[in-house]
Formats: C-alpha cells, sequence, structure tokens
C-alpha cells in the first residue's frame, strides 16, 4: 500500500498536478482503499483540523507586511544602505545583492518572494553595470535563502507550531546561522570578484553617505527591533507580532510616507488571501496524507529504520540533511514539514539532540533545497525575473550552493551556532 | 468472528509517564489474553487518530472503538458537562471516583447517551490542578490580582480566574511555554504531569496547590461497536474496561507519588505553597458562584442542574466513606 | 470558440469576485482582532476571551476558500518541468486524466464537508459558544468554489485558451 501510494503521489507530481491535489488525491486513494468502515468522512475533518492551529496565521499577517513594505517603498532605502555599506569594492552589487537579503530578511519570511523582489531590482542593474546575467540570478537565488533563516520567518513559524518547539527560540537560533551564512557567501564573492575582475560600480554611480543611508533606512530598521523585542518583552507572541508588524508598516505608510490609499490595501488583503490559498490548501491536504502514514504506522517503520542505521546523532543529521537536500529539490517544503518533521523531530530529540538546533538545520537545509538545481523554486523565479536561461543559472548557481552546504555542514556540526543567541536570551 | 479494537488517547505512548497509556496497555492486555486472539486492542496514542473534536467524531462512527476523551472535548457534544469544572467540588479523589461510580455516573452516561449516542464507559485516572506562577507566592486570592493566567478558551475557566482577581487570557497550548517564558503571561493552571509534558516547571516560580478543578480520562465507546460483540466478547470486554478503570486510578496515583507529584515541582526550583482550609475555601466563596453563573447564562438549566446533582452526590459519597458530617 | 473561451473567463472571473470580496474583509477583521487582543491585554490587563477562536476561523475560511481564487489564476505550486517533456497528444490525455482526479478530490471534499459540517450543527465551538457549523462550512464552501474554478479552468485548457499565472504568490506558487 506504501509503494501504490509513493507511486500514485510520484506519477501525480510529474504529471503537474497541483502539489496541494497531488497529495490530497494520494491521501484520498489511501482511504478508499482501506478496508474496514469507510474513512472517508476524515477528508473533511482532517482539512478543517489540519490548519485549525492559531500561530499559522503569523504566515498571512508576514506576507501582508511584506506587501505593504514593498508598496510604500520602504524597502529601496536598505538597498541604498546596503550601497552605503559596500562602499566602491570590486564586485559591489554582488555584494550589495546578498545585503540587501539580509536587511530584507528583518521584514519578510519567504526565500521565494525575496528571489522575486530583490531579482526585479538588482539582476537589470548588475546586468547594465557588466555583470553575467546568469550569474547575477544565482546571486539572487542563493542569497534569498537567508530571508528565512534570519527572523522573523514563515517556515520557522509553521515548524514550531506542528513540533511544538518554541518559535521566539527558533527566531533567536536563527540569527547567527543567517549571518554565517550571508558572511560565506559575501567571502565567495570577493574571491570571484578578484579572480572574474567583477565591476567595482555602484547602483546609482554615487553612494549615499552611510551616515545619510542609515538614518533613512532607520524605519524599516526599526521593524525587526520592534517585533523581536515585543516577543523577548512579552508584549506579545510571535504570531501577534506579525500582526504588530502589519500595523507598523501601515502606520509607517499611512502617516509617515503618506504613500498609501484604501484602494492599496484591498489589493493586497486580496494577494494575501491568494498567497494563503496556495499555501493553507497544502497543510490542510498534507494532513490527510499524515494521518493516513500515522494509521499505517509509518512514522514508526521510518523511525526503526533511521535508528537502525546508526543511533550516532550525527551519523542522523547527516543522513537527514542528505535527505532533505534531495526531497527539497522536488517538493514543496511546507509540505516536507507536515509530512516528514513529526517524524524526524521526535528522533532527533530522543538522540538527544536539541530541538531548536534540530528545527534550524531542517530550516537552514530545506532553504537551500529551494536553490538547488534541478528544480529549486528560486531557481526558476530568478531566471524568470531575471529573463535568463534557466540551465545557465542553474549552471552558475553551483559553487554557491556548495558555499551553502558547506556552512549547513558547519551548523550541523557545532550546535553552539544555533543555540548561543537563544541561551543567552533564556529561551531554552 | 474476530475484532478490532483501536483505542485512541492524546497522551504520548509510554507507560512509564502517562496513566492514559498504562490503562490502555492493561484493557489491550485482559483483551488478547482472554479472547485468546479472538479480539485484537490498536491502541493509537498521541493523538494520531485525531484532535479531541476528531476523535469523538470518529467514535460515533465507529471507526475508533475505544476513545480516551478530555471534558473540553466532550463539552463540544455535551456542554452540559462544563458542570464537572465546578471549582472546588470535589475534596479528593477517593470521593470524586465513588461519584462517578455510583448513581450519579449513571445519570451522566445517560444524559452523554442522549445528546452524543456515545456510550461512557469509565471515569478514571482523574487529577486534581494545581496553579502555579512566574510572580509571587500565591495564598489566597488577594495574591491573584493583576495576574495574567493563562486558561483553555472555556468560559467557566475564564469566568473563574476572573473572579479570584486575576485577567484570564486564553492562549493556545503550542504557545504557552513561549507564552510565559516571555511574559506575556505570568501564570496557568493544570495537573501537575501536564505542567511536565510542556516543560511549564521551567519557566514557573510559585505553585499553590488549590486542588480546584478535577480533570480525568472519560472512555467512551458506540452502540455500533458494543451491538457487533457477542456475549462472550461482551464479558470480556466489560471486564477489561473494568480492569483498565481501576488501573488508570492506581496509575495516576503512583505516578503523582514517584514523578509527578509537588515533589517534582520542588526539584524543579518551583516554591510549593499549600492553602490553609481558611484560604481554600476564600478561593471557593469567590469561584463556584462565578462559574455556576456562566453555567446558567451561557449553558443552561440542564448545567445548573447537573452541577447540583453532583454537590449532592459529593455530599452524599463523603458520608458514605467518612461517616458523619 | 473564441467566444465560449471569453464566456467562461467571464464567469470565473465573476465567480472570484463574489469569492474574494468576502475574504478580503474576513482578512482585514483577522488582523484587526489579533491586534485588539494584543492591545487589551498588554495595555488594558483585560484579555478577550474569544478573539483567538474568531481569529482562528476566520484563518481557515480565508484559507480553503482563498484556494480556489488561486486556483482560478493558476498558481497552484506545482511541477511542470517533467509533463512538459512528453508529446503534446500524451499530454492532452493526462492532463484530463489529473482533471478528473482534482475533479474526484474536489467532489469528495464539498459532499463529505457538507455532512461534516452538518454533524458540526450539532457541536458547539468552546469560546465563541457558537454552533461548529459555521467554521466547519469552510470545507464545502472551498470544495465547490473550487470545483467550479476547476471546471471552467478545465474547459479553458481543452480550448487551448488558459490564463497564465500573473505573478508568484510570495510562498512560491505558480508553475516552477
Ligand atoms: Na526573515
Ligand atoms: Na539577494
Amino acid at each position: 500500500m506504501l509503494w501504490l501510494m509513493v507511486g500514485l503521489f510520484a506519477i501525480l507530481v510529474a504529471l503537474g498536478t497541483p502539489l496541494a491535489f497531488a497529495i490530497g488525491i494520494t491521501g484520498l486513494f489511501a482511504l478508499v482503499q482501506s478496508d474496514g468502515p469507510s474513512l472517508i468522512r476524515l477528508v473533511p475533518m482532517r482539512l478543517f483540523s489540519g490548519i485549525d492551529m492559531f500561530s499559522l496565521m503569523a504566515m498571512p499577517f508576514f506576507i501582508l507586511a511584506g506587501d505593504i513594505m514593498n508598496r510604500i517603498k520602504i524597502t529601496d532605502r536598505l538597498v541604498d544602505l546596503a550601497n552605503a555599506v559596500v562602499g566602491g569594492v570590486r564586485g559591489a552589487l554582488a555584494h550589495v545583492n546578498v545585503l540587501v537579503s539580509v536587511f530584507f530578511a528583518g521584514l519578510t519570511g519567504a526565500a521565494v518572494a525575496d528571489t522575486a523582489a530583490i531579482g526585479r531590482m538588482m539582476i537589470p542593474a548588475m546586468a547594465s553595470q557588466g555583470y553575467n546575467r546568469a550569474f547575477a540570478a544565482a546571486v539572487t537565488a542563493s542569497s534569498s535563502v537567508i530571508g528565512p533563516i534570519i527572523p522573523p520567518s514563515i517556515i520557522m513559524v509553521i515548524y514550531g507550531s506542528l513540533m511544538q518547539v518554541s518559535i521566539a527560540g527558533l527566531f533567536a537560533a536563527g540569527l547567527i546561522p543567517g549571518i554565517l551564512m550571508a558572511l560565506s557567501l559575501m567571502g565567495y564573492i570577493a574571491f570571484r570578484a578578484r579572480r572574474d575582475d567583477l565591476p567595482v560600480a555602484n547602483l546609482r554611480g554615487d553612494v549615499p553617505p552611510l551616515s545619510v543611508a542609515l538614518r533613512r533606512a532607520i524605519i524599516p530598521l526599526m521593524m525587526p527591533v520592534i517585533i523581536l523585542g515585543g516577543i523577548l518583552g512579552g508584549v506579545f507572541t510571535p504570531t501577534e507580532a506579525a500582526a504588530v508588524a502589519v500595523l507598523y508598516a501601515l502606520l509607517v505608510g499611512l502617516f509617515l510616507y503618506r504613500n498609501l490609499g484604501l484602494r492599496d490595501l484591498v489589493t493586497m488583503l486580496y494577494d494575501m488571501v491568494r498567497a494563503s490559498g496556495s499555501v493553507f490548501i497544502i497543510l490542510a491536504a498534507a494532513s490527510i496524507l499524515g494521518w493516513v502514514l500515522a494509521r499505517q504506522g509509518v512514522p514508526q517503520q521510518l523511525a526503526d529504520f533511521l535508528l537502525g542505521i546508526s543511533d550516532d546523532p550525527l551519523i542522523f543529521l547527516f543522513i537527514v540533511t542528505l535527505a532533505l537536500l534531495i526531497i527539497g529539490m522536488f517538493m514543496e517544503m511546507t509540505a516536507i514539514l507536515i509530512i516528514l518533521g513529526p517524524i524526524l523531530h521526535p528522533i532527533a530529540v530522543s538522540l538527544g539532540i536539541d530541538p531548536l538546533h534540530f528545527g534550524i538545520v531542517m530550516v537552514v537545509n530545506l532553504n537551500i533545497a529551494l536553490a538547488t538545481p534541478p528544480l529549486g523554486a528560486c531557481l526558476f523565479v530568478a531566471s524568470s525575473v531575471g529573463k535568463v536561461r534557466f540551465e545557465d543559472v542553474a549552471w552558475r548557481i553551483l559553487p554557491f550552493i556548495l558555499v551553502e552546504i558547506a556552512v549547513l555542514a558547519a551548523i550541523v556540526y557545532v550546535p553552539a551556532i544555533s543555540l548561543t543567541l537563544p541561551r543567552l536570551l533564556g529561551l531554552g | 468472528q474476530s475484532v478490532t479494537i483501536v483505542l485512541a488517547h492524546e497522551e504520548p505512548a509510554d507507560a512509564t509517564t502517562s496513566a492514559a497509556h498504562m490503562s490502555a496497555m492493561v484493557f489491550k492486555d485482559i483483551i488478547e489474553t482472554r479472547s485468546n486472539g479472538d479480539m485484537v486492542v490498536d491502541i493509537q496514542a498521541a493523538s494520531t487518530m485525531g484532535n479531541q473534536r476528531e476523535r469523538m467524531e470518529l467514535t460515533q462512527a465507529d471507526i475508533i472503538q475505544v476513545n480516551i476523551a478530555a471534558i473540553g472535548g466532550l463539552a463540544q457534544f455535551y456542554p452540559a458537562i462544563n458542570a464537572i469544572d465546578l471549582p472546588f467540588a470535589f475534596p479528593d479523589e477517593i470521593v470524586a471516583d465513588h461519584v462517578f461510580d455510583g448513581p450519579f455516573g449513571d445519570m451522566l452516561a445517560e444524559n452523554i447517551y442522549a445528546t452524543t449516542d456515545l456510550r461512557l464507559l469509565a471515569v478514571t485516572a482523574g487529577d486534581f490542578y494545581v496553579f502555579t506562577n512566574s510572580t509571587r507566592e500565591v495564598r489566597s486570592p488577594a495574591d491573584m490580582d493583576g495576574l495574567r493566567v493563562r486558561t483553555m478558551s472555556v468560559p467557566s475557566h475564564l469566568a473563574m480566574m476572573n473572579a479570584l482577581g486575576a485577567a484570564a487570557t486564553p492562549v493556545p497550548w503550542d504557545e504557552l511555554y513561549s507564552a510565559l517564558e516571555t511574559g506575556v503571561v505570568d501564570a496557568q493552571h493544570n495537573p501537575i504531569p501536564i505542567v511536565a509534558v510542556g516543560n511549564l516547571q521551567e519557566v514557573q516560580r510559585y505553585a499553590t496547590v488549590t486542588n480546584h478543578l478535577y480533570g480525568a480520562d472519560w472512555w467512551v465507546t458506540s452502540d455500533l461497536f458494543l451491538n457487533n460483540l457477542t456475549a462472550e466478547q461482551m464479558r470480556i470486554f466489560t471486564n477489561a474496561v473494568e480492569a483498565a478503570r481501576t488501573a488508570g486510578r492506581g496509575a495516576k496515583m503512583g505516578l503523582r507519588a514517584t514523578q509527578f507529584g509537588t515533589a517534582f515541582l520542588e526539584e524543579n526550583g518551583i516554591q510549593v505553597y499549600a492553602p490553609t482550609p481558611e484560604e481554600l475555601s476564600q478561593f471557593r466563596d469567590l469561584a463556584a458562584p462565578a462559574v455556576m453563573s456562566v453555567l446558567a447564562d451561557e449553558i443552561g438549566d440542564d448545567a445548573v442542574a447537573l452541577a447540583e446533582a453532583m454537590l449532592d452526590a459529593v455530599a452524599t459519597a463523603e458520608r458514605e466513606i467518612y461517616g458523619a458530617d | 470558440m473564441k467566444f465560449i473561451a471569453r464566456l467562461l473567463h467571464r464567469i470565473a472571473r465573476l465567480v472570484e469576485t463574489i469569492t474574494a470580496a468576502p475574504l478580503i474583509a474576513a482578512g482585514a477583521v483577522m488582523v484587526g482582532v489579533v491586534l485588539a487582543a494584543t492591545f487589551s491585554r498588554y495595555v488594558l490587563n483585560d484579555p478577550i476571551a474569544w478573539s483567538e477562536e474568531l481569529a482562528r476561523y476566520l484563518m481557515i475560511w480565508i484559507g480553503l476558500v482563498g484556494a480556489s481564487v488561486t486556483l482560478r489564476h493558476g498558481e497552484h505550486i506545482r511541477i511542470t518541468a517533467i509533463s512538459m517533456l512528453l508529446p503534446k497528444p500524451v499530454r492532452v490525455v493526462t492532463d484530463l486524466l489529473v482533471a478528473v482526479a482534482i475533479g474526484w478530490f474536489l467532489w469528495v471534499m464539498t459532499l463529505e464537508g457538507w455532512a461534516a459540517a452538518e454533524r458540526g450543527s450539532r457541536q458547539m465551538s468552546p469560546a465563541l459558544g457558537v454552533s461548529m457549523m459555521w467554521p466547519l462550512l469552510a470545507v464545502p464552501v472551498a470544495g465547490a468554489l473550487m470545483l467550479v474554478q476547476h471546471v471552467i479552468q478545465t474547459l479553458l485548457m481543452l480550448l487551448g485558451a488558459q490564463n497564465q499565472p500573473e505573478h508568484e504568490s510570495p510562498m512560491g506558487g505558480g508553475p516552477v
């Protein structure tokens, strides 16, 4: 039965069935096939209960907040700041691309959205300064994975809700790995800059002085401070923080920049509905499949299999990392989290791996998979907004992916990278 | 013919820390050994069959044969059962067990059957709630003033905490640890094993042994299942249920004495206070009337009648067990 | 043929508008309720008891019914790279098979969802104290609206007049 399900799912996905339906149809098929009383009534029950979690609300909220930020052009000031920080070094715009991802990371929480927003802006700019377009797209796609690693992060919210791990703790644990990722990518870019003689020129010719750029960027930079400060200070929960982020962006747009109207609000709420629709239906459908798999004892079998290989936490992490890199190239990451997370997380904890550490490993891992050829979603978006052949981006991104895998290995091997900050803040 | 019984509960599949799982194991052992393999029990722990509401529905549909429910799950189908959460109704678990095993329990079972089509098999593994917080030692209601107390989104729980002077705050379970940790809320109430499941002892400093609520495991099944049993299978089933009821109660007491009693809280650096009878009556005088009026206003006369019948049954049980008042 | 395609597009857009308007309002209420609850608890020290449940049920409506809006725009996340390798006539057949399978799922979602909502009318939500039918109704309503959009999109596909997705959704929607 299990192999029948795997086969059906693989065929459906290969034939281009939207993932939510491929998952749902496979689950429904398994329910209809099972003997005993009819289980078909589980379909609506699971569709409902699978998303009946308050903390999932952070997802539409962060999507909305990010959308408002873009619309009121708060994000332009972050690009200026990145320019000012990097100055006129060789390969400046490539460095700016990475730095903007770091600054954006404090506002948004999804890598594909970062790729689209930053790529639209940076890839043409880099190309006009003489960068290879595919290289520019590769920098964009690879650095966009920083977005969900540095808090706030939609995928961490989902992880924390599903696995009952402190979301505030995950946010704190992601900060240093995210910065490490950015520094490693910039280190590699510096190496390439010298070897390939990348352009020195900046975005708009003249760089604003750092102090000016910093002052102008204070308002967007305050947002992550308010979000994290409010969570750690006990003012609001991580879910409520997402709503506060919306409020902050709204207040800035309505009263400070005054470039936001009621019409824009309706449009952005509409975009939020559309985006929620594409993610929640996957979570809902995956909970049908999750029920079926649990009923068949698959989690236990997989756990026994993994523990049968070795009960060394490092070897376990190595196997999981490798498997997720491969699966993550083919499957949507929320779906992976909801199906595999509840299986892998308890094993990790039973092996003595810190829940926050394991959470960060999974989040970093799945995000790298988003930019990994042949099927990473960020690659497709980067190639489409950068107007460059997909195969070229896929080829150019390989060294960047290797750098990111090296960072992942460091995060796996050195738990302190993830755990120092949450421990300092008393978050586990 | 052979029978498979799916028994669902929400606690971890670990009989050394969960009384529900221990009682489920006893049930399984008796069914399978006595029936000589004719009947099989498939224990589905850790909510794998679904959440409280889903498991009730699946039991009604005979997809789950035996479900271990909590009051919160039952209340969505039979709201009057909120009457059981009348604070300080039960002086100790011996009296509580006596009440649920006696005529009051029978009446309750009939009411549940009339509204939900589910048969109440047993009320077992009961445990009292303690109150914990991170701010100050709470000896009497005066000390609760202004504390933000997390409760479930249940009107009677909210009313009780508000009546005691606290600010009742609904927080979902999956956000509770971090809400206590960062100070979004100061306090919560739960039985000690639940405190341990959520690691809440790490983020709380004071505990008050108020024993204000009595949370138990409610075993339910359906006629769809029972009607298919042969007389011999029925006999084995009844035997196993009775044994599981006894085992659940014993397991809970054993866990309290060895792992999840007040000693567990103290070992984790929590200062534990047991209120005097006078202080307890201060709590009761504020909390009980508040919950009574929620029952009357928001649920209805059947809930009030149930609460009054329960108080009578408690008084009777106390007389029977401990002699004249 | 062109006329039929235009008509179908128009129907799809009308259904979407009727669907999206209340969802947009629900989204605004959801944000407002969570903010009000935060304010009331932290500033007034007077927590609201029902806010969490109301916001959660609105989210479920937005998430499930919103999927029908996503469907009309062809933004559901999927992988088309492999099926593109198939020869055109084969792809028409496989696309139809996939469409039938999706239709089956949505049909079950609608019918069983309705039955579940009916059962829910005898259940009560813990905090708001309303019939569980109202939150549970999100499933059959979403199923029916998705079915409508799915049938229209399938007909448009057969006519070769399907919409191209307009932009990527923030979580990576659209064919990749
Ligand atoms: Na982020
Ligand atoms: Na970037």
